[in-house]
């Protein structure tokens, strides 16, 4: 379970999350969405432990991030983060920095080879497994980081903005896939930003909405169509929650300049 | 019957491209003098002669001593310690490449050597003496890189006791014939302990990744080798670096953090007494702060402040407790300073006894002082800062 407690960060002097409380049950996929700037991957940052709140603390499953020496370790080996621009060593070989990755979180090696093998085939990087990371295209490299966060076998996955960073679409289609059936394992529980509504819809339990600094909704995807009312796809339930002026202010863009 | 012949009979001599060179560089500067001065008329400079053709010579002698080491001591040979490893060699039998303590056939390679000075140059004391410091300086680090700390501390605090008996004869000897029992039991402790920690290496390695690098590689490729491709990927990229559930933190014993700071003051203690300088209260308040910052930058990189000055004055959170600890021991280490330069200015500013133990005070406080490494990178109150595109190209070129 991963638990956000009164949290409110600021840069500068910039409010970016005002009293953010957020509770994700183990075994749930939760997809944090809203406007660009809106603190999206501050808030994962700080639930992943890369980024100490100004207020308020994020705990993993009951244990609080940064209380102690122990209890850090013990969560950085059950969670693992994935960045919206991660940085892999650029001489290794793919293959060579998911065994890396996996050993650092103690996956048994042999299968972890088999995984990475599998996974590998997966997101269509067996021949480039062996080549060095710095003739990866961006989006192999993405796809690789993504298969770093896999391998790790960590029950407790924080995803930032997976779907995007030059994935292809079949890359895009096999980590959706992916993400709904460790969704629905019991023992993983998934905190993930995107901004894919179509991607989105399928595989989440429950969504977030992050605006203005604060939640603005957090339900299932049948609750949030009942709260706004909205009986469309899904893309239109979050138009309507991230952004309702949407409609109104693509007239405006459209219409005439009186002359 | 057949004689016995003393083990590694003159294998521990140079090799014969070597000494061929060494004879050729000499040969040519002396026989280039010659003809210059045959040909321009012109009289001998014996002073500069004299003493750059001292040059080639202590040159030789350190360069035998530098082969001496590399060539036969495991601690500085990776592949060797590597081989030896994985062969039923033991302490107590010779190493098969040569020894790396001193045998007769050293005496004979010297003895060549300070007869070359002898003839030449009238002298050859400085010889055998610069040979046997290079050696036994080597014997020290040697003694570091395989972490036998007792003698390589002893023989860290038994030469600059050197300085302070420059001129006696009889404490010199005795210091130097204290240096050359601290180095043969040591060396021979060492290679008792053989084969060295594994994890030495790796820590050498993330400290020192050039030097070290070559020393883990070598093992690497051993047939059988436990080591990891974790430890082989040492840096794993972003994020994983920063939030690795097994990252290592730089962690100094207390016993060491003591040591370290004794020798310092030690150090500066009988250099100054040597010199029959003392020490300013403003070298002892550069020393705090240039270490300060060196703590700072350490315990600092690669994090930031949860929130800027502005952010500070704006929330009225002028002191971010969980942040702000890293200063507090680097701050209590200039305030020493400040302290003890006050304190000495009024006192007995020309005493170096006070100087050296403040000296060895601040080191203390900068070790040993909190938060620990560890305990800082896990629980403070910062932020991770992803590499900037610059670290980004560095440590590609670092990890390839």
């Amino acid at each position: 379970m991963i638990r956000v407690v009164d949290v409110s960060h600021h840069y500068g002097v910039r409010p970016v999350l005002s009293h953010i409380n957020l509770e994700i049950p183990s075994g749930e996929l939760v997809v944090l969405m809203g406007p660009n700037g809106a603190g999206k991957s501050t808030l994962l940052g700080i639930v992943a432990g890369l980024i100490s709140p100004a207020k308020g603390h994020a705990e993993i499953n009951g244990l609080r991030r940064r209380s102690s020496q122990e209890s850090e370790t013990q969560i950085r080996r059950q969670a693992v983060f994935l960045s919206d621009q991660p940085w892999l060593p650029e001489f290794k070989t793919g293959r060579e920095w998911l065994m890396a990755i996996g050993e650092l979180y103690d996956v048994e090696p042999e299968r972890l080879m088999d995984h990475i093998t599998r996974i590998l085939a997966l997101f269509q990087l067996t021949e480039k497994g062996e080549s060095p990371i710095r003739t990866y295209s961006s989006g192999q490299k993405k796809k690789l980081a993504i298969c770093g966060a896999l391998v790790t076998e960590a029950p407790i996955l924080i995803l930032d903005e997976p779907f995007t960073g030059g994935l292809d679409p079949a890359a895009i289609l096999s980590l959706g896939r992916v993400l709904k059936r460790l969704g629905d394992q019991r023992d993983k529980t998934i905190f993930m930003s995107s901004q894919i509504a179509e991607m989105i819809e399928p595989i989440a339990h429950r969504i977030a909405i992050l605006e203005g600094t604060r939640i603005k909704a957090y339900d299932t995807l049948d609750g949030l169509r009942a709260a706004t009312g909205c009986t469309g796809s899904f893309a239109e339930v979050v138009e309507k929650l991230v952004n309702p002026q949407t409609l109104e202010q693509i007239e405006n863009y459209f219409k005439s300049p009186q002359r | 019957m057949r004689r016995r012949i003393p083990f590694h009979s003159n294998a521990v001599w140079p090799p014969p491209f070597i000494v061929f060179l060494f004879v050729l560089t000499y040969g040519i500067f002396y026989g280039g003098m010659w003809l210059i001065l045959y040909c321009s008329g012109a009289r001998s400079d014996l002073d500069t002669e004299s003493m750059l053709g001292t040059s080639f010579v202590i040159l030789g002698a350190v360069s035998f001593a530098l082969f001496r080491l590399t060539r036969f001591h495991p601690a500085f040979h990776p592949r060797y310690a590597a081989w030896l490893r994985s062969s039923p060699w033991t302490w107590n039998r010779p190493l098969p490449l040569g020894p790396i303590l001193l045998v007769w056939q050293d005496v004979f390679v010297i003895a060549v050597l300070a007869g070359v000075a002898w003839c030449v140059h009238a002298t050859a004391a400085f010889v055998p003496i610069t040979f046997g410091l290079s050696y036994l300086i080597g014997l020290n680090i040697a003694m570091a890189v395989t972490r036998t700390w007792l003698p390589c501390l002893l023989m860290a605090f038994l030469w600059p006791a050197l300085f302070l008996t420059q001129d006696k004869d009889f404490p010199t000897g005795c210091i130097v014939a204290g240096l050359v029992i601290v180095a043969w039991a040591g060396t021979r402790f060492s290679l008792r302990t053989f084969p060295w920690s594994r994890n030495e290496l790796e820590s050498m390695r993330d400290s020192a990744p050039n030097l070290a690098k070559s020393l883990a590689s070598a093992e690497i490729r051993l047939p059988g080798s436990e080591k990891s491709v974790w430890a082989q990927v040492s840096n794993l990229g972003w994020p994983f670096n920063a939030l690795s559930p097994k990252a290592k933190y730089y962690s100094i014993p207390r016993l060491a953090s003591i040591s370290l700071s004794l020798l310092l003051g030690w150090w500066v203690y009988c250099v100054t007494v040597a010199f029959e300088s003392s020490i300013v209260p403003a070298a002892i308040l550069f020393f705090a702060i240039f270490a300060a910052f060196i703590r700072l930058v350490l315990y600092c990189n690669g994090l930031r402040t949860p929130f800027n000055i502005w952010g500070r004055l704006a929330t009225g959170r002028l002191i971010i407790p969980g942040f702000d600890r890293v200063f507090v021991t680097p701050l209590t280490a200039i305030g020493i300073a400040i302290a003890g330069g006050v304190v000495i200015s009024h006192f007995d500013p020309s005493s170096p006894a006070i100087g050296a133990g403040l000296l060895a005070l601040i080191l203390y406080i900068l070790l040993e002082g909190g938060p620990t490494m560890r305990e800082w990178r896990l629980t403070g109150s910062h932020e991770h800062r992803p590499p900037t595109l610059r670290e980004i190209n560095r440590r590609a070129f670092r990890s390839g």
